[in-house]
C-alpha cells in the first residue's frame, strides 16, 4: 500500500468523459478513506487542466497508441505503467472502453478485477467491490487481493464535479514500448454525436421499442410523450431503426435512467435494456405480446397493438 | 479458412423465484437449469452467417468441461458448426483465465485464424472473455460487435461495433478475436437459428473429441485469480404487483391513468 489510487481518464477530442469525471469523486473519496494519493492516467498528452482534476497524471504516448483506441495496445500500454508504478487500485469508467481495458486487465495472472462493481469501498485495509449478479439476484462482494487490482464502475456510480471547479494537474508524459503483435484492428471515428437530452434527469420516458414500426406511430408517441411532458428514449433496435438519435438510447450502451414514469412503447425487454430502465418509479409497457419478457418487470402491463393504444391514451389525457 | 466459436453452459437465473441463496450464504448452482449463454449463441449465429456465405470456411466450437445439465457443444453441432472439441483439465477448478489459456491453447493448434466469443452480461464472471482469450493468444480484439457486414477468405473483417454514442466501423485483420454483444429480437436477420431437426438426428451420438494436456501440450501456467468472494448478499428484488390492462379497452386505460394521477406521476 502506498502508491495511491489512480482513475483512468477516457478523452473525448480535448475534454475528460463524464464517466471518468464521476470516477475521480469516487476515487477521491476511497483515497481519503485509505489514506492514499490520488492521481490519473490516460492516453495522449494528458489534458491539465479541467473540474476535479487530480494533483498528478500519467500521459501515455507510443507508436502503438498514435492509430487511436484498441483494447490491446491501450490495455498494454496501462498494463506496462501499471508494472513500473504499481498503483494501489485502478477505477475505470463505465464505458465500454473502460470496461474493456479493466478486462485487459483482469486477464493477467494474479489479477484483482472487478467489472461492473456498483459500490467500492475501503475495508480492515483492504479494497472491496461490490456487484449485482445472477440476473441482478444477488450482490456479491469481492476483496481485491491480487496486482494489479483494477475495477470498472457501474454507469452513475459517483457524482459530477461542482461547476467552475477547475483544477490544474501536473502532466507526466510517459513513453510506452512498443509490443509486436499479430493481426490488426482499425476503427472508424464513432458516428456518434454529443447528447443534447438529459434522460438521467428526467422525472418522466416515454421509449420507442422497435414495436413502432412507421412514421404515423412515431408521431403519435412523440405526442405521447409531449402531453405527459416527458423526454422521449430509444431501444437500441429504435435507434438502428432510425426513429431517434444515439443520445436517446437507454440500456447497456445506452444511459441508465431511473424517472418516476417510465413509458415503453413497443420494447420487448431485453436484458440489454432493461438494465437501462429497471430502476424507473414506475415502469407502464405497451406490447402486444402477451409474454413479451418486459411484462415481468412493469407496474401495467398494457396488452395491445401501440398505433391504436397511443393515440388512445393521448384523448384520454388531453380530456 | 478455420474459424473458432467459444462457447460456454451457465446457470439460467432469469426465471429463479423464492430464495437464491442456500443456508451457507451461497447460490444454489446445483438446482438450476443451465443454458448455452445467450451472446455466446448470438456469436456463433455470427460464424454460421458467415460459413453459410462461404462453404471454404470451416468452424469448430470449443468449450471447456463436462456439461452439467446442457451440453453445449451438442447444441452447436445442432446448429451446423463442422465439429465440436471439449477441452479438459484435471487440476483445480479453473478461473475464466485460465479456461482462455486452455482455449488458446486449443485455438493455437486448430490453427484457428478467426474467434467467435460472446461477451458475458449476466453471468457470474468479471470480464469478458474474448479480452481475456486475446490476451492469452497475444491477438487483437474487438468488443461489443454488433453484426459483420463482411468477412473474406484472406481473413479480412467488417466489423460493426457498439457503443455508447453510436456505432464504430472497424476493419480487422486475422488473426482476430471478436467477441459479440448485441440485443437482438427474434424477428432481426442476426437471432440465432434453432437447432435443426436433421442435424439433432444426425448428431445425437456423435462422438466428441476431448482435448486434455496431452493434445494441447504446455501452456503458461495461470497465477490464480487475486479475488476472494467475501460474500454474496440476496438482492431484495423489487415487487412488480403487475396489473393487466387490455389495450383495447377505453375503460381500463382510463382507470390506469387515475391510479398513475393518484400516484402523482401523471399530472
Amino acid at each position: 500500500m502506498g502508491k495511491g489510487i489512480w482513475v483512468y481518464l477516457q478523452k473525448e477530442g480535448e475534454s475528460v468523459v463524464e464517466e471518468s469525471l464521476m470516477g475521480l469523486s469516487v476515487g477521491r473519496k476511497l483515497a481519503k478513506e485509505a489514506s492514499l494519493p490520488l492521481e490519473a492516467l490516460c492516453v495522449g498528452e494528458g489534458i491539465a487542466r479541467f473540474q476535479g482534476a487530480p494533483s498528478r497524471i500519467y500521459g501515455l504516448v507510443g507508436e502503438d497508441l498514435q492509430a487511436g483506441y484498441d483494447v490491446a495496445s491501450y490495455g498494454e500500454a496501462i498494463h506496462y505503467l501499471c508494472q513500473r508504478e504499481r498503483p494501489d487500485l485502478i477505477l475505470f469508467p463505465s464505458t465500454t472502453q473502460g470496461q474493456d481495458l479493466a478486462s485487459w486487465l483482469g486477464g493477467c495472472a494474479g489479477a484483482a478485477v472487478v467489472v461492473g462493481a456498483r459500490e467500492v469501498s475501503f475495508r480492515d485495509g483492504g479494497f472491496v467491490a461490490a456487484r449485482l449478479e445472477l440476473d441482478g439476484k444477488a450482490v456479491v462482494e469481492y476483496l481485491l487481493e491480487g496486482f494489479p487490482a483494477a475495477v470498472s464502475l457501474e454507469q452513475a456510480v459517483g457524482d459530477m464535479p461542482q461547476a467552475g471547479d477547475e483544477l490544474q494537474a501536473q502532466v507526466l508524459r510517459v513513453e510506452v514500448p512498443p509490443v509486436s503483435r499479430q493481426g490488426s484492428v482499425r476503427i472508424s471515428p464513432s458516428s456518434g454525436e454529443a447528447r443534447k437530452v438529459d434522460l438521467r434527469s428526467a422525472k418522466a420516458i416515454v421509449a420507442v421499442g422497435a414495436g413502432v414500426r412507421d412514421r404515423e406511430t412515431f408521431d403519435q408517441v412523440c405526442t405521447l410523450a409531449s402531453v405527459l411532458g416527458a423526454e422521449l428514449g430509444a431501444t437500441r433496435a429504435a435507434v438502428d431503426a432510425g426513429w431517434l438519435g444515439h443520445e436517446h438510447q437507454i440500456g447497456q450502451t445506452g444511459v441508465k435512467v431511473k424517472p418516476d414514469l417510465y413509458l415503453a412503447c413497443g420494447i420487448s425487454g431485453a436484458v440489454q435494456h432493461r438494465v437501462g430502465m429497471v430502476e424507473s418509479g414506475t415502469i407502464v409497457s405497451i406490447n402486444l405480446d402477451p409474454q413479451a419478457p418486459i411484462f415481468r418487470f412493469s407496474h401495467y402491463c398494457v396488452v395491445g397493438d401501440v398505433r391504436q393504444v397511443v393515440p388512445r391514451l393521448v384523448e384520454l389525457l388531453r380530456r | 479458412m478455420k474459424v473458432a466459436v467459444w462457447v460456454r453452459e451457465i446457470p439460467d437465473t432469469r426465471d429463479l423465484i423464492g430464495e437464491v441463496l442456500g443456508p451457507d450464504s451461497m447460490p444454489k448452482w446445483k438446482e438450476w437449469e443451465t443454458r448455452v449463454d445467450p451472446e455466446d449463441l448470438n456469436s456463433l449465429e455470427m460464424a454460421l452467417q458467415w460459413k453459410d456465405r462461404d462453404q471454404q470456411l470451416s468452424l469448430t466450437a470449443v468449450s471447456v468441461g463436462e456439461p452439467r445439465k446442457l451440453d453445449v457443444l451438442r447444441e452447436c453441432l445442432y446448429r451446423g458448426v463442422d465439429q465440436v472439441v471439449r477441452l479438459s483439465w484435471e487440476g483445480d477448478s479453473m478461473d475464466l483465465v485460465g479456461e482462455a489459456g486452455l482455449v488458446a491453447a486449443a485455438v493455437r493448434r486448430l490453427d484457428a485464424r478467426v474467434v467467435f466469443t460472446g461477451v458475458q452480461l449476466n453471468d457470474t464472471e468479471c470480464g469478458h472473455k474474448g479480452v481475456f482469450l486475446a490476451r492469452a493468444l497475444g491477438w487483437p480484439v474487438v468488443t461489443y460487435v454488433e453484426a459483420m457486414e463482411k468477412g473474406d477468405a484472406s481473413g479480412f473483417l467488417k466489423l460493426r461495433r457498439a457503443v455508447e454514442k453510436g456505432v464504430e466501423l472497424v476493419e480487422a485483420k486475422a488473426p482476430v478475436v471478436v467477441s459479440v454483444g448485441v440485443a437482438l429480437l427474434k424477428e432481426d436477420p442476426r437471432a440465432p437459428r434453432s437447432a435443426r431437426a436433421k442435424l439433432k438426428l444426425q448428431h445425437k451420438k456423435t462422438p466428441i473429441p476431448n482435448w486434455g494436456l496431452a493434445e494441447l501440450g504446455p501452456f503458461p501456467e495461470q497465477g490464480g485469480c487475486g479475488l476472494r468472494i467475501l460474500c454474496f448478499r440476496a438482492q431484495p428484488q423489487r415487487d412488480f404487483p403487475a396489473k393487466r390492462v387490455e389495450g383495447s379497452s377505453e375503460e381500463e386505460l382510463k382507470a390506469m391513468l387515475e391510479e398513475l394521477r393518484a400516484q402523482g406521476v401523471v399530472r
